[in-house]
């Protein structure tokens, strides 16, 4: 046998043409649909072998001369009439550019060819090239009962959901774009989902004319992202209306958080605010005991989570404090916080966060021209908070400004009162003067509480690598 | 090669190792491999077999040979719940299969891509044919009989009309 294996290795022989058409058909379904068809003109063994595929991945990348849509859909409407695949499972079709009228009736009417063939992930990506288009999903889609994954992109997708047939009934993951909310039709979209676990809002749409509530009521629901590119001065116009009592990841991205109302949600694992915004400042609409009391509420709601993300850096929060839950289950805090809010809702997470494990700080310093004295900079804790005696383990320091005493002192105390820290690491990229050395020289003979604790110099890519980690912790 | 892998040929069909049942089975050209249960059904092939009860005497696996099979439980040994500490280490021991691009690493994949499929080992089935799929993406025609030996049959004519019924594919 091996002789006859090391003989092939020298002889130029042609193996793959010898495969049996149930593998060449799990090759060539890997492949973009346009590669797969390419490889009609290798043999005569190869002519028909692409029409076995049973994955269509379509992608008009680049746009060209003026018919090129139309030869696309043409192309898309050829594979599939060729195709001799019983079921399917992955139809995508993407293109950033705009689609006329016409072809883009053509392409809706091909995805009844997709359920017909029992579909199993569908994304659709692409426009019309009219202003306010109104692609009508075909209703053999949402009856479609192979159909687990759904994803609908640059467009809003209407979905007329009839009234007492089941629709959905085995999609698992839908993610939705919203250019012109209805709150009507997406509350029948939720519902109609009996067993929905992860739910992707996107959006971006001018000013509505009334307020838009959006109702997300999916008792199965695990993972929850919601994305909308809004004027936030228009914001207040909107409320997401969570009920998701099974609820283990919530992503709000952006977002003006009194706009946010979430129920009870004890299986929380992750929670994730901002990404260099949250918009929780004051808008004329509501005065500064409502937004106290919303964001209370929402915090509250949130309180069960293992892992918090919150990036306020950009954001005035004085309202904030005094005012967090107790989050008994918190053990990885990802905090993004500017020195005017000071380090006081930094104190008020330690000491309402007895199992914080790990601490990821990220600081925005202060410009020179603002004066010193009406802000506290000062990290002052009161009796030390039962975190830092039994779990803090590891605690990251990022600084957006140039090491300042502030900063040191605050390094200086948590390094004194941590017991069991194993790790400090301090991002250093921002400290080039000498100065700067000398504090770190002194940050290193700060008194340790705890005498296994190594101190570490970082640079910003430690970052990117935590941001990266939290991201996989499930 | 492996642990699982013995060369008793004298050995036949249900065994048990502490409480974990051992099947065997033979290759193409005669190699005998004891292999526990809980791994060897990684094949839906096999789990098959168990679940039907006809897994008690040796099972054949014809069209895989010595060589290939110890490859494919060598698989199933790193795949195994708990084996590799983490996804990293094994994606990086996966790595060896996932290219083509080294004409001596090529007869391997594709022994084992239909082993894989023989088998049913959708983990494997995975990653041979994403490492051929590899190989054919952003090649020409050309390029491509010209990497697999793939000698074309075709008169210019029927090439031809195939281009030009599939245009599309062809323009870029």
């Amino acid at each position: 046998m091996d002789s006859e294996w090391l003989e092939r290795q020298y002889k130029r022989e042609d193996i793959i043409s010898r495969m049996p058409d149930d593998v060449l058909s799990h090759i060539i379904s890997r492949l973009e649909a346009k590669d797969a068809v390419k490889t009609c003109v290798l043999s005569t063994r190869w002519k028909n072998v692409w029409t076995l595929m049973y994955n269509f991945y379509f992608n008009l990348d680049t746009d060209g001369k003026g018919n090129r849509r139309t030869l696309f859909v043409n192309f898309v409407e050829l594979v599939l009439r060729r195709s001799q695949s019983k079921s399917i499972q992955n139809f995508h079709l993407k293109t950033y550019y705009g689609f006329e009228e016409s072809d883009a009736i053509r392409l809706i009417e091909l995805l009844c060819w997709a359920a017909d063939h029992n579909v199993c992930s569908l994304i659709l990506k692409f426009f019309y090239a009219v202003e306010r288009p109104m692609i009508r999903l075909p209703q053999s889609i949402l009856t479609c009962k192979s159909l687990v994954k759904l994803s609908l992109g640059f467009s809003d997708f209407v979905m007329d959901i009839p009234d007492c047939t089941v629709c959905f009934s085995c999609l698992k993951f839908l993610s939705i774009y919203i250019d012109s909310p209805n709150s009507n039709s997406l509350q029948k979209l939720f519902r109609s989902c009996p067993i929905l676990e992860e739910l992707k809002i996107k959006g971006s749409y001018p000013t509505p004319e009334n307020v838009v509530t959006i109702d997300i009521d999916v008792p199965t629901l695990k993972k929850l992202k919601i994305q909308l590119v809004i004027d936030y001065f228009d914001i207040w116009l909107h409320t997401f209306v969570v009920r998701a009592s099974n609820l283990e990841y919530l992503d709000l991205g952006d977002y003006y958080l009194p706009s946010i109302v979430v129920g009870e949600t004890p299986f929380l694992n992750k929670v994730i605010l901002g990404n260099g915004y949250v918009h929780v400042w004051l808008l004329n609409e509501s005065s500064e005991d409502e937004a106290t009391m919303c964001a209370t509420e929402f915090f509250r709601a949130i309180s069960s989570t293992r892992f918090l993300s919150l990036d306020i850096k950009y954001a005035t929060v004085g309202y904030l404090n005094g005012n967090l839950p107790f989050f008994r289950n918190l053990i990885y805090l990802d905090l993004g916080i500017d020195i005017v809010a000071g380090f006081a809702l930094l104190v008020e997470f330690f000491n309402n966060s007895p199992n914080l494990e790990v601490l990821n700080l990220e600081v925005l310093g202060l410009e020179k021209e603002v004066e010193e004295g009406w802000y506290n900079n000062q990290f002052e804790l009161g009796c030390v908070p039962s975190c830092m005696l039994f779990h803090l383990k590891e605690i990251y320091f990022f600084l957006e400004e140039t090491l300042e005493s502030y900063m040191e002192g605050a390094i200086k105390c948590l390094l004194e009162n941590c017991k069991v820290l194993e790790r400090f690491s301090v991002e250093t990229d921002t400290c080039s003067c000498t100065d700067e050395q000398e504090i770190l020289n002194r940050i290193l003979n700060f008194p340790r509480a705890s005498p296994i604790c190594e101190i570490e110099f970082v640079d910003y890519s430690c970052k990117e690598k935590l941001q990266s980690k939290f991201n996989k912790y499930r | 090669m492996s642990t699982a892998a013995t060369a008793d040929a004298s050995s036949s069909g249900d065994t048990t190792e502490g409480s974990v049942r051992l099947l065997t089975l033979q290759s193409e050209d005669g190699e005998v491999f004891e292999v526990k249960e809980t791994i060897a059904t990684q094949s839906v092939t096999i789990k098959g077999m168990v679940d039907d009860d006809c897994a008690t005497s040796t099972i054949p696996v014809c069209n895989v040979t010595g060589r290939t099979l110890a490859m494919v439980i060598e698989w199933w040994n790193k795949h195994e719940i708990g084996a590799v500490s983490n996804e990293k280490e094994l994606k990086e021991w996966e790595s060896q299969f996932d290219t083509i691009d080294d004409k001596s690493d090529r007869d391997d994949v594709y022994d084992l891509l239909m082993a894989a499929n023989y088998l049913n080992i959708p983990t494997l089935l995975d990653c041979c044919t994403s490492a051929v799929a590899e190989a054919i993406k952003g090649k020409s025609t050309d390029e491509m009989r010209e990497f697999f030996d793939i000698k074309s049959d075709f008169d210019e004519k029927e090439e031809d009309a195939l281009r030009k019924e599939n245009q599309w594919a062809f323009e870029n």
